[in-house]
Order: C-alpha cells, then sequence, then structure tokens
C-alpha cells in the first residue's frame, strides 16, 4: 500500500536537486512558450530540445514515456483527431467522407495543438516526477501561500489511499455478510448505500478529531511558521527563474509584434 | 464581504474540503463500476457548498478538477464548471432552498442547467463546435445533478449533532432531530 497518491520518484539528479519554484517556473515556462510563440514549429521542437532533455537530465524517462503512452498520447489524439474533422477551417480539401471534409489548414491547426496539449501535460509529468508534494508545499508556504492551500492539497493526497484501504475491508465485510456485489444493476446500485454510507460517515466522525489536532498544532495561527526541513534555494535557482521569466517576456512581445 | 470569508472558512471547513474531494472522486470512481450513464461527481462540492458557502464550495470544485487533471488530463479545461456549481449551489443554500426534498430537486434542475450550459460553451472552446445532443440535455446531466444534490442533501439530513454544531452554515440543512 502506497502511503500517498503520488507520481514522485526519489533519483539522484539535477532536476531534483533544484528548488521545487524552480522546476514549477520551468514547467509554466514551457507551456507558455508552447502556447505564446508565434513560430508554428515551436511546440514540436520544444518536446524534443526542452521535454526530452529535462526526462533525461532527471533520470526518469522511462516513467515520462510510459505516462506518455499511458495517459498524453490518447488524449492528444482525441483531440486532434475531432479537431482535424470538425474545424471548419477553410482551405485545400484533403478527403470527403460523407460530411466529413478536412482540409490541410486543420489538419494543420490540430497537429500544432495536440502538441501543444502533449508539451503542457508532460512538462507537468516530468514536474510531479523529479518534485515531492511536501517539498512544494513547504517551499511555496514559506514564499507566502497561505497554509490552509497547502494543508488541503497534501491532505488530499493523503487521505485517498487511507480511503481505497478503508473501502475494501468495508467491501469485504460486507460480502461476507452476503452482500451482492456482481449481479444486475438494480442490485448493485443498492449494494452501494451499505459500503457508501460506512464510508462516508465513518470520515465524516473523523472530521473532529482532525479538528483538534490540528488546531493543537497551530492551524489558525497567523505568526510566522519555522520549518524543520530547508529546501536549499541557490544562486542558480534564482538565474534559472529570471531567465525563464524573461523568455516569457520575449514570447510575449514576439507574440504581440510578429502576429 | 470579508465576513463572510471568516465565518466560512473555519478550521472544520478547511478539513471537509479535502474528504468532499475525495467525495467527488469517489463518486465518479463508483458510477464507472455500475456503468450507470451519470457522473456523481460533484457530491462533495455541492455538500460543501451547502454547510460552508458558495466560496468554499467553488474552491472545492477547481481543486477537485485540478487534483483529478492530473489523473486524466482532460478534466482540466472544464474548471469552470465545478467552480460554478460550488457557487450556485452555495447560494441556493443562503436562500434556503436545501431544507425540502422538492426543493432540492428543482435546485438540481438549474444545476444541470449551468452545467450543460458551461460545458458546452468550453467544449465548442476546445473542439470547434457545439453537439447538440438531447439526450444529455435533457436525460443525463438533470437526473446527475438531482441525484446528486439528494444525496449531498441526504448527507447533510443525517450528520451527527456534534458535527453539525460546528458547521459554518449549519441552519442551511435542517437536522432530523429537531422536526
Amino acid at each position: 500500500m502506497q502511503e500517498r497518491l503520488s507520481f514522485y520518484k526519489k533519483r539522484e539528479s539535477a532536476v531534483h536537486r533544484l528548488n521545487p519554484l524552480s522546476k514549477l517556473t520551468l514547467a509554466l515556462g514551457i507551456v507558455f512558450v508552447s502556447f505564446l510563440s508565434p513560430y508554428y514549429w515551436t511546440p514540436h521542437l520544444l518536446i524534443l530540445f526542452a521535454v526530452i532533455p529535462l526526462s533525461l537530465l532527471g533520470k526518469v524517462l522511462r516513467e515520462y514515456i510510459n505516462a506518455m503512452l499511458r495517459l498524453i498520447l490518447p488524449t492528444a489524439g482525441f483531440l486532434f483527431i475531432m479537431q482535424a474533422l470538425f474545424q471548419p477551417l477553410e482551405g485545400v480539401e484533403l478527403f470527403r467522407f460523407g460530411f466529413l471534409h478536412p482540409t490541410q489548414e486543420s489538419v494543420l491547426f490540430a497537429f500544432a495543438n495536440a502538441t501543444r496539449i502533449v508539451v503542457m501535460v508532460s512538462s507537468f509529468t516530468i514536474f510531479l516526477l523529479t518534485t515531492h508534494p511536501n517539498e512544494l508545499m513547504t517551499d511555496l508556504t514559506r514564499r507566502g501561500l497561505p497554509g490552509q492551500f497547502a494543508y488541503v492539497i497534501i491532505s488530499t493526497l493523503q487521505i485517498i489511499p487511507q480511503m481505497q484501504a478503508k473501502a475494501q475491508t468495508i467491501i469485504a465485510a460486507q460480502r461476507s455478510r452476503g452482500l451482492d456485489t456482481e449481479s444486475t444493476f438494480f442490485k448493485r446500485a443498492g449494494s452501494l448505500i451499505p459500503l457508501v454510507g460506512p464510508l462516508v460517515f465513518g470520515s465524516l466522525v473523523e472530521v473532529e478529531e482532525r479538528a483538534i489536532a490540528i488546531e493543537a498544532r497551530g492551524f489558525t495561527s497567523t505568526r510566522v511558521k519555522t520549518s524543520l526541513n530547508s529546501i536549499p534555494d541557490t544562486n542558480k535557482d534564482k538565474l534559472i527563474r529570471w531567465s525563464l521569466i524573461v523568455i516569457i517576456i520575449v514570447t510575449l512581445a514576439s507574440r504581440i509584434w510578429l502576429s | 464581504m470579508l465576513e463572510i470569508f471568516k465565518r466560512d472558512f473555519k478550521t472544520i471547513t478547511w478539513i471537509l474540503i479535502p474528504i468532499a474531494i475525495i467525495a467527488n472522486g469517489a463518486g465518479g470512481w463508483v458510477i464507472t463500476r455500475l456503468n450507470a450513464p451519470l457522473y456523481l461527481d460533484t457530491i462533495g462540492t455541492i455538500f460543501i457548498a451547502i454547510v460552508a458557502g458558495p466560496f468554499a464550495g467553488a474552491i472545492t470544485g477547481v481543486i477537485t478538477n485540478v487534483i483529478l487533471g492530473i489523473v486524466s488530463p482532460g478534466y482540466i479545461p472544464y474548471w469552470p464548471v465545478p467552480m460554478l456549481i460550488g457557487l450556485a449551489a452555495g447560494f441556493f443554500a443562503m436562500a434556503g432552498w436545501f431544507k425540502h426534498w422538492w426543493k432540492v430537486v428543482i435546485v438540481g434542475i438549474l444545476l444541470a442547467l449551468i452545467a450543460s450550459i458551461f460545458s458546452s460553451l468550453i467544449a465548442e472552446k476546445i473542439f470547434g463546435e457545439i453537439s447538440f445532443n438531447p439526450s444529455y440535455f435533457l436525460v443525463v446531466e438533470p437526473v446527475d445533478k438531482i441525484v446528486t444534490t439528494l444525496i449531498a442533501f441526504g448527507i447533510g439530513r443525517l450528520l451527527p449533532e456534534q458535527i453539525r454544531k460546528h458547521l459554518p452554515r449549519p441552519e442551511n440543512i435542517e437536522s432530523r432531530k429537531t422536526d
């Protein structure tokens, strides 16, 4: 059983050692450039010269390709087919099949859009593979993110595996009492009440305990909190962040003036 | 405005939000296992909107969307939909529409209207065309939202008094014992 829901892979690499905020800026920077750049081939080049090298540098290429095949390509492929077939763009007609008549322009447009989606999801996948959620939240809280938001994200990721374990226990318990979970639709729907009921009310009862526990740790205190784990933020990190901001501004400017 | 935020975002709200997010995800998961043509992925959002006000509901909706988006990126562009559902459900609850089951059904229909209009608008932005599917507009979305609001209403009804008294807006739900 996993301790928490997370894609994080613990490795020793230059990408892992970066400050979480730098990695977040990097991921957002790649997304912004691929969406804002006025040149057609930018998103495609970004995959070759930014996304894949980063996954190599972070030693997560295998996990990245895995996620790409299972998650990213199906979504992008669906989007490509939908836009290529249904986007009403004027231009050279490629073929006609019933009411479908994709043009060269619509296919090119769909290809660029699908690649942008691939870039966006890829850069966030690599970010999640190389950044531990706790590290990110600690760093962002130190920089002024309200602690409550950090609590919501981290505890959601923590509760999911706990809930799955609890649901398995309840299913096993109710089956041993002869509950039907595998026959007709209405029987299965009816069997949900004794399954979901204990789960929902069980977690609602825990709410009070949790409230006392986090109040005792100064949850609503407005004083500046100190952290046990210090997350390094080197000059290199600052340099990376500032150069990314400059790149984003340059892309935005070229978008405004060149198109 | 600040008063509302202070009143709604108590410690208990922040603890309920993660549970609501998981309830949203669990609803969708249960439905895929049943192969029913419903979503039931806004139970938690609507519940939070009832007991902790529209803004807490909106935040729950958006965070759910982001976290589901990690697993299936197709969710991400639709983030305004759960946000609006949370906001609207919160305002309906403030107006006292979550106290009788027949009013809850009307709220469900109105929320279905909001959800279907905005998700079609977003789909149009992404896919470039409006696909008007009558069975989705007239059956799936209303039935889904009516069932969802009724479940959220039912959970509120059955809530133990010891938790109810800590909620930011206990007056939005009527406990059974006071009847």
